[in-house]
C-alpha cells in the first residue's frame, strides 16, 4: 500500500512538473504572438487610419513583462541562463568541479529567494499604490506581478538544480524529469 | 575600493558558474549592503525601465533570426552567396563569410548566424575537402558579422542604455562589418592555398556563372526581400526598428509555410518558445543591470573611472587602447549582451570626456565584444559552433586563433583609430 502511494505521488509529481512546462510554453508562444501582432497592428493603424495607436503599444509593453519573466523561468528550467562557467576548465577533478557546482547552485538559489522577497514587496506595493497606465488606465500590478511570479518559479527550478548537483556530488543519479534530461 | 570589491564579487561568481543575471544581482546586493540603498527604490527603476516599446525590438529580432533559419530563407541566402563567390579554391569559405554578412541583415545575433549558416555550410565545406576544424572556426568567427551588419541586438541594448539613436548605432557597425568580410575572405583564401585536400571547383564560363547567379537569385527572391524590407523600412523612415522587426517576423512565417514550404507548425512553436526563452534570459540581466547602473551613477563611479584612466594617461589614443584592452578582457569573461550592459554605461561618460563620438564608441564596443564572443575562456559562439560542427575544441582553436588575431583584431584596431570607418554612413544619412 505504501509502495502504491509513493508510486501515485511520483506520478502526480511528474504530471504537475510536465503540466507546468506545457503551461510555460503556452504562455511563451501566446505572449510572443500576441505582442508581435499588437505592435504590427499599431503600425497598420498609424498608416491606414492615421490613428496613433498608443493604447495598442501600452498593452504590448505590459504583456511583454509576462513574456520576459516566463522566458527567464523557462531558462531556469532548461538551465540555459547565460553562464561563463570557467570552473569547468579550471578544475580537472570531477569531484572538485561538482563541489563548485553545488556552491554556485546554493548561491543562485539564495539570490532567487531574495528576488522572490523583493518581487513580493513590489507586488504588494503595486496593489497598495494602485498605479495605472497613462493611456488605458490599466492597473500596473498586472505587469508588476510577473516579477513576483517569475521569481517564485525560478527559485523552484534553481532548488531542483541544487538538489541535482548535490546528488551528483554524492555520486547519485540526478532527479528524473529535469530540464537537462529532456 | 567598494567598486573594486563589487567587480571582484561579480567576476568571482561568473567564474564559478553562477548565471550572469544573478552575478549582477549579487553585485547590487553588495552595493545595497555597503551604501544602504533600498531595494524598494531600485525595483521601480528597473520595472519602468523595461516598460519600453523600443526594447521590444530585442525579442522580435531574436525571433526573426530563429524563424529565418527554420523557414529556409537562410539556405536561399547561402545559395546566392555561393553563386557569387563559390568558384575559386576555398571559395566556399568566402561563401560562408558573405552568407554570414547577408544573414546579419535579417538577424540580430551571432548565435542565430552560427546556427543557421553553420548547419548548412559546415557539411558542404567538408564535402569540398575543408578540414572540419577550419570550417567550424571560420563559421564561428564570421558569425560576428551577424551582429555587425544591422539589425543588431547588442546595438539595440547599447542605444537603449546610452540613449543613442538605435538606427544610427546600426549604421555605425556596417563599415567595420564590410572590412571584416574583406579581411576574412582574403585570410581564408590564403589559408586554403596551404590545404591540399580542398577541391578546386571546375572553371565555368562567365555566361554559366551569370546564369547560376540568376537562378539562385530567382529562387531566393523572397529571401532577398527580407533584408531590403527591414533596413528599407528603418532608413526610409517608414518604421521604427521595433516595427521593422515585427514585419520581419510576420513576413517570414508565410514565406516559410507557403513559398519555401520548409516550416511546420511544430517548428514555429518551437522557435517561438526558444527565442522567447533567450529574450527572458537577456531581459532578466537587463533588470539587474539597471539597478546596478543607478547605484554606480549615484556613487559617481563613471566619474571615478574617468579620473583613474586619465590619471594613467591623458593621451586620447592611450585611453582608447586601455578601453580596448578592458573591453577585450570583458569579452573574454562574458558574452556580448552582458558586456554591453556592463561596459556601456561605465565607459560612455569617459568616451564623451575625451571627445569620442557616441556612434564611434558604439562601433568600438560592438567590434570588441564581437571578438570577445569567440575569445576563450568564455567563448559562447566558439563553443556553439563546435557543437554544431561536432568538432573538438583543440581541432578548431588553431584556425580560430588565426581568424581572431590576424583577422578580427586588426579590424577592431582600425575601427578604434579610424573614426570615419564607423561615422561615414551615419553622417551620410544625416544621423551623426
Amino acid at each position: 500500500m505504501e509502495r502504491l502511494d509513493s508510486h501515485s505521488a511520483r506520478r502526480i509529481g511528474l504530471f504537475t512538473w510536465k503540466g507546468l512546462i506545457q503551461v510555460q510554453r503556452a504562455v511563451l508562444i501566446g505572449t510572443s504572438a500576441f505582442v508581435v501582432v499588437l505592435v504590427f497592428s499599431g503600425m497598420v493603424m498609424r498608416y491606414i487610419i492615421h490613428y496613433p495607436g498608443m493604447e495598442v503599444e501600452e498593452i504590448a509593453t505590459l504583456v511583454a513583462f509576462w513574456l520576459y519573466f516566463t522566458g527567464a523561468v523557462y531558462g531556469s528550467y532548461e538551465r540555459t541562463h547565460i553562464k561563463a562557467d570557467l570552473a569547468a576548465h579550471m578544475f580537472k577533478s570531477a569531484k572538485a568541479y561538482a563541489r563548485v557546482k553545488v556552491i554556485a547552485s546554493v548561491i543562485v538559489f539564495v539570490l532567487a529567494l531574495v528576488m522572490t522577497y523583493w518581487g513580493y514587496h513590489f507586488f504588494v506595493w503595486g496593489i497598495e499604490m494602485r498605479g495605472r497606465s497613462p493611456v488605458l488606465l490599466m492597473p500596473m500590478v498586472y505587469a508588476q506581478s510577473s516579477i513576483f511570479v517569475g521569481a517564485v518559479f525560478m527559485s523552484f527550478y534553481f532548488l531542483v538544480e541544487l538538489v541535482d548537483n548535490i546528488r551528483l556530488y554524492l555520486g547519485l543519479a540526478p532527479l528524473l524529469a529535469t530540464g537537462v534530461e529532456e | 575600493m567598494d567598486v573594486f570589491a563589487d567587480l571582484v564579487i561579480l567576476i568571482g561568481l561568473l567564474i564559478i558558474g553562477v548565471p550572469v543575471p544573478f552575478c549582477f544581482m549579487a553585485a547590487v546586493l553588495f552595493m545595497i549592503a555597503v551604501h544602504g540603498y533600498s531595494f524598494e527604490f531600485l525595483l521601480p527603476i528597473s520595472f519602468y525601465g523595461l516598460n519600453s516599446l523600443p526594447l521590444l525590438a530585442v525579442p522580435f529580432f531574436i525571433m526573426a533570426g530563429g524563424l529565418m533559419s527554420s523557414s529556409g530563407i537562410a539556405e536561399r541566402l547561402v545559395n546566392i552567396a555561393s553563386a557569387l563567390v563559390g568558384r575559386i579554391k576555398g571559395g566556399l569559405g568566402g561563401v560562408t563569410v558573405v552568407a554570414c554578412a547577408i544573414f546579419g541583415a535579417v538577424a540580430g545575433t551571432c548565435s542565430a548566424a552560427v546556427a543557421a549558416i553553420g548547419a548548412i555550410m559546415i557539411p558542404r565545406m567538408e564535402e569540398e575537402g575543408f578540414p572540419r576544424g577550419h570550417s567550424t572556426a571560420l563559421v564561428a568567427c564570421a558569425s560576428v558579422l551577424g551582429q555587425l551588419i544591422p539589425p543588431s541586438v547588442p546595438m539595440i541594448l547599447f542605444g537603449w542604455v546610452t540613449r543613442t539613436s538605435i538606427a544610427a548605432c546600426f549604421l555605425a557597425t556596417i563599415g567595420p562589418g564590410i572590412l571584416l568580410v574583406v579581411i576574412y575572405s582574403f585570410l581564408n583564401y590564403m589559408m586554403c592555398r596551404r590545404i591540399p585536400t580542398i577541391k578546386v571547383p571546375p572553371p565555368g564560363s562567365l555566361k554559366k556563372q551569370v546564369g547560376e547567379l540568376g537562378r539562385a537569385t530567382y529562387h531566393g527572391l523572397f529571401a532577398i526581400v527580407a533584408p531590403v524590407m527591414i533596413l528599407g523600412g528603418i532608413y526610409g523612415g517608414y518604421t521604427t526598428p521595433t516595427e521593422s522587426a515585427t514585419v520581419a517576423v510576420l513576413y517570414t512565417i508565410p514565406v516559410g509555410f507557403l513559398i519555401y514550404r520548409r516550416m511546420t507548425v511544430r517548428d514555429l512553436g518551437r522557435t517561438l518558445f526558444s527565442t522567447a526563452t533567450t529574450t527572458g534570459v537577456v531581459i532578466l540581466m537587463l533588470f539587474f543591470v539597471m539597478m546596478l547602473g543607478r547605484i554606480y551613477t549615484m556613487e559617481n563611479v563613471p566619474q571615478r573611472l574617468i579620473g583613474m584612466m586619465l590619471g594613467i594617461s591623458e593621451n586620447k589614443y592611450a585611453v582608447l587602447l586601455m578601453v580596448n584592452v578592458f573591453l577585450i578582457l570583458i569579452g573574454m569573461l562574458m558574452d556580448d549582451f552582458s558586456g554591453t550592459l556592463l561596459a556601456a554605461p561605465l565607459l560612455f561618460p569617459l568616451m564623451k570626456h575625451i571627445g569620442i563620438h557616441p556612434l564611434h564608441f558604439a562601433a568600438i564596443m560592438g567590434t570588441n565584444l564581437g571578438l570577445g564572443n569567440v575569445t576563450p575562456p568564455c567563448a559562447p559562439i566558439l563553443y556553439l559552433a563546435g557543437r554544431i560542427g561536432n568538432v573538438r575544441f583543440d581541432e578548431m582553436i588553431k584556425p580560430a586563433l588565426i581568424f581572431m588575431f590576424v583577422g578580427c583584431l586588426p579590424m577592431v584596431l582600425i575601427t578604434t583609430y579610424w573614426p570615419d570607418l564607423s561615422l561615414f554612413l551615419p553622417r551620410l544619412m544625416g544621423m551623426a
